[in-house]
């Protein structure tokens, strides 16, 4: 249903191309609005699609293309509509490179060329101030139909509008929407279709129609805003009788007023945000650890019943020493990334990410970022790849270049089953938060990282622009659970299929170069040590001595380059964890780490050994899509080359050089 | 007097809109025009950003920020 387009700017022949009744020019309706008024909401009942609705300003920010869903269709031969989602934007005259995808996408798409027509979203609770955008779209000549969401919101203030004055003023057909329910949606679609009828037979030229306005002089602003706040005290009609003034109405605004007075407390409001942001990494750990042994336990029973079922047969052993135990190696962790989303989601959902950025505001410009770095690098440990779009809603190019810098140092969540069979390994007999504790730690040091290359890239970027916050808060919403689980299922499902091939891949190299060519040898740790792996192994093996690693440690950072998470599935292939008669892969591959030795005798995997391989997974940028990312968001290739460079050398001399020291220290 | 020496809880008048000018002009589309009463609600932690209300919304403004708004 729908084609997601990556940039704006820089692509667009990638949306599909609707037929079009007349001419043979594609057609759009784009959805514009300010941020936060509930477009991408709308785009989703409109499409079918599930596309990323967040309570923050500035969730969307790239415009995706959907075809309107069958369900809304009044017959199976009507048409489907092509439907544009755009990045929240204050104006038609963009500040930031979000709010500029939004006015290319809908004046100058490669594609569609001006948008035949646009549906204005203005949220009913700041009717006067959302208006503004739906009078520039007017006046540029754009064929409009207004859409006004959040009548759910406006209920609560015993309040609704007068739709025929409101649509009388503007001269456009307006309908109300509540976006949780969905109602108002169907009418919409109608009252859009009978707008591109009307221009289809009215014959009215469109293309000579529509032109970019120049940005609006401080009267013309000044006028048009003074008209809309008349306009929407105007059209609100108090419904039944107002509540008297010693009623205390609870509505989302008062309740929203509330609590800001203790979240952004200048005591509780950073004590708060910082045991949220504790509880949320440190969660990850023990409240995973349940059902990360339901995953281990039935993929090793699993396994164990391929082998059964045909011991002597090189297939099977693949099957099982291969591919399953790879696959299980990566996805006994799925449950942590799952609670990672979760939580990322309840900020998201709940409006506490703009109150995350507010508070950060101030200790984040002293390095030279801003509040709206926030949101970038909390995604960032996630995923880096959308973590930098997201900077897009930053408007000074140098507080941009230094977050998409500080982005690839949070441990996003490809980083997280290494760190797990890491930290599982230095604290294999003790108790699970002892591993919460560590992680949050890396999770902190991670930043600490981040803050030092920032300040050091800073002094060598000669770019001095002005840098705004203005942030909008939008008001609390309470997250409804069943839809939080769902959208972190949705993202935890994505995420499995990003890594799924590149683990599969690597599972058959590594399983076939550690198996032959002496397969048929029954000792199998003579087998490994005849393999072609260990061949080719020992060639790279002085590259990973100093960091305490072996070939075999080797083999798995190489692969790690085709996806993070591949490190712990080579390991898993490498270090045969099927041949054991153990219950659970997981344990048997922490206790043949324990035993693995280095080619001097010694144990392989150490206290130094393992916080070096940490040390370098926290810095090296391993990435391929995101070093593409950072090419395109930055605008510049010797930004992202520097990047890739710098992080990966950087990363493995601080691993060499806490390795060495550690040794020096006396610690193994 | 501007919007960032002003005390809590107050309810003011903009006169008008003075600096640089990206910031004024995005303080406009925010909805801060001549005759419109804003309002401090509070300050984040460290003094910074404050936390305005307009036409019922509430934006967080650096202190730069505020100090474009005069009253
Ligand atoms: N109560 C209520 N909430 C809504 C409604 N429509 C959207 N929301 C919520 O408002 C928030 C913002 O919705 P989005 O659809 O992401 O808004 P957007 O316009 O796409 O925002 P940007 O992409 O940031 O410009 C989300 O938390 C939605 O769940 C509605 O009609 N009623
Ligand atoms: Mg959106």
């Amino acid at each position: 249903m729908r084609t997601s387009v990556t940039d704006g700017a820089l692509l667009g022949g990638s949306a599909s191309r609707p037929s079009s009744p007349i001419g043979t020019e594609a057609i759009v309706v784009a959805l514009v609005g300010s941020p936060n008024c509930g477009k991408t909401t709308l785009f989703n009942w409109l499409t079918g699609a599930r596309s990323k609705t967040v309570n923050y300003p500035g969730s969307t920010v790239d415009y995706s293309v959907g075809q309107t869903h069958p369900r809304l269709h009044a017959s199976e031969t009507e048409e489907s509509i092509t439907i544009m989602d755009t990045p929240g934007t204050y104006s038609l005259d963009p500040k930031s490179p979000d709010e500029k995808v939004t006015s290319e996408a809908i004046f100058v798409h490669p594609t569609f060329g001006a948008a035949r027509l646009v549906i204005s979203v203005v949220d009913a609770t700041h009717l006067s101030r959302h208006l503004l955008v739906t009078k520039q779209l007017i006046k540029a000549g754009f064929h409009v139909v207004l859409a006004v969401t959040m009548r759910d919101l406006l209920r609560e203030h015993d309040e609704d509008l007068d739709v025929a004055v409101l649509s009388r003023e503007l001269g456009v057909p307006v309908v109300l929407i509540d976006g949780r329910l969905g109602s108002g949606v169907k009418e919409l679609l109608a009252a859009a279709r009978v707008e591109l009828g009307r221009i289809a037979s009215g014959g009215i030229n469109q293309k000579s129609a529509v032109r970019q306005l120049s940005p609006w002089s401080e009267e013309e602003i000044e006028t048009v805003l003074r008209e809309v706040i008349r306009l929407s005290d105007r059209v609100r009609v108090a419904l039944d009788k107002r509540p008297g003034d010693s009623e205390e109405l609870k509505t989302a605004r008062s309740r929203t007023r509330s609590l800001d007075r203790v979240l952004l407390h200048p005591l509780w409001g950073l004590t708060i945000f910082l045991g949220l942001m504790a509880t949320l990494f440190s969660s990850i750990f023990w409240l995973a650890q349940p059902m990360m042994d339901f995953v281990d336990r039935s993929l090793s029973g699993l396994a164990d019943l391929v082998l059964a079922w045909a011991p002597e047969s090189l297939l099977a052993q693949f099957v099982s020493g291969g591919v399953i135990a790879s696959a299980s190696s990566v996805l006994v962790f799925v449950p942590q990334i799952f609670i990672l989303f979760v939580g990322i989601i309840l900020l998201e959902d709940s409006g506490y990410l703009a109150r995350s950025a507010t508070l950060v505001d101030k200790p984040l410009s002293l390095l030279g970022l801003g509040g709206r770095s926030f949101v970038p690098l909390l995604s960032g440990y996630a995923c880096a790849v959308p973590a930098m779009m997201a900077a897009r809603t930053i408007n000074s190019r140098r507080e941009r270049l230094l977050t998409l810098l500080m982005i690839p140092l949070m441990s996003c969540s490809a980083r997280l089953p290494v760190f797990a069979l890491l930290l599982s390994f230095l604290f294999h007999a003790d108790a699970a938060w002892k591993g919460g504790v560590a992680l949050t730690g890396i999770y902190i040091l991670s930043l600490v990282l981040g803050a030092i290359a920032v300040v050091v890239v800073g002094r060598f970027l000669k770019i001095d622009e002005r840098t705004f916050f203005m942030l909008e808060l939008p008001v609390y919403r309470r997250p409804r659970l069943s839809l939080v689980l769902r959208q972190a299922f949705w993202r935890t499902r994505s995420y499995v299929w990003r890594a799924g091939p590149a683990i599969f891949f690597f599972a058959l190299i590594v399983w076939v170069a550690t198996t032959f060519p002496n397969y048929q040898l029954e000792d199998k740790s003579e087998r490994l040590k005849t393999s072609y792996a260990a061949e080719v192994g020992q060639m790279i093996e002085p590259v990973f001595t100093p960091m305490g690693g072996d070939w075999r440690t080797g083999v798995g950072l190489i692969s790690a380059f085709a996806a993070r998470e591949v490190f712990v599935s080579s390991l898993a292939v490498v270090f045969q964890v099927t041949d054991d008669d153990e219950e659970s892969m997981q344990q048997t591959l922490l206790s043949k780490m324990h035993d693995a030795k280095a080619p001097d005798g010694l144990p392989l995997f150490t206290l130094a050994s393992v916080l070096g391989l940490i040390v370098f997974f926290m810095i090296a940028l391993q990435c391929l899509s995101t070093f593409i990312v950072a090419i395109r968001e930055s605008g510049n290739l010797k930004f992202a080359l520097l990047q890739l460079l710098g992080f990966n050398i950087a990363g493995y001399v601080l691993a060499v050089i806490v390795v060495q020291g550690l040794r020096a220290l006396g610690v193994a | 007097m501007t919007l960032a020496e002003i005390s809590k809880e107050s309810e003011r008048v903009i006169k008008r809109l003075e600096g640089d000018e990206i910031l004024v002009a995005r303080l406009r589309e925010l909805g801060f025009i001549r005759g419109e009463s804003v309002r401090v609600l509070g300050r984040a932690p460290f003094g910074e950003p404050i936390l305005v209300e307009i036409h019922g919304a509430t934006i967080a403004l650096r202190k730069d920020e505020a100090s474009c708004v005069h009253l």
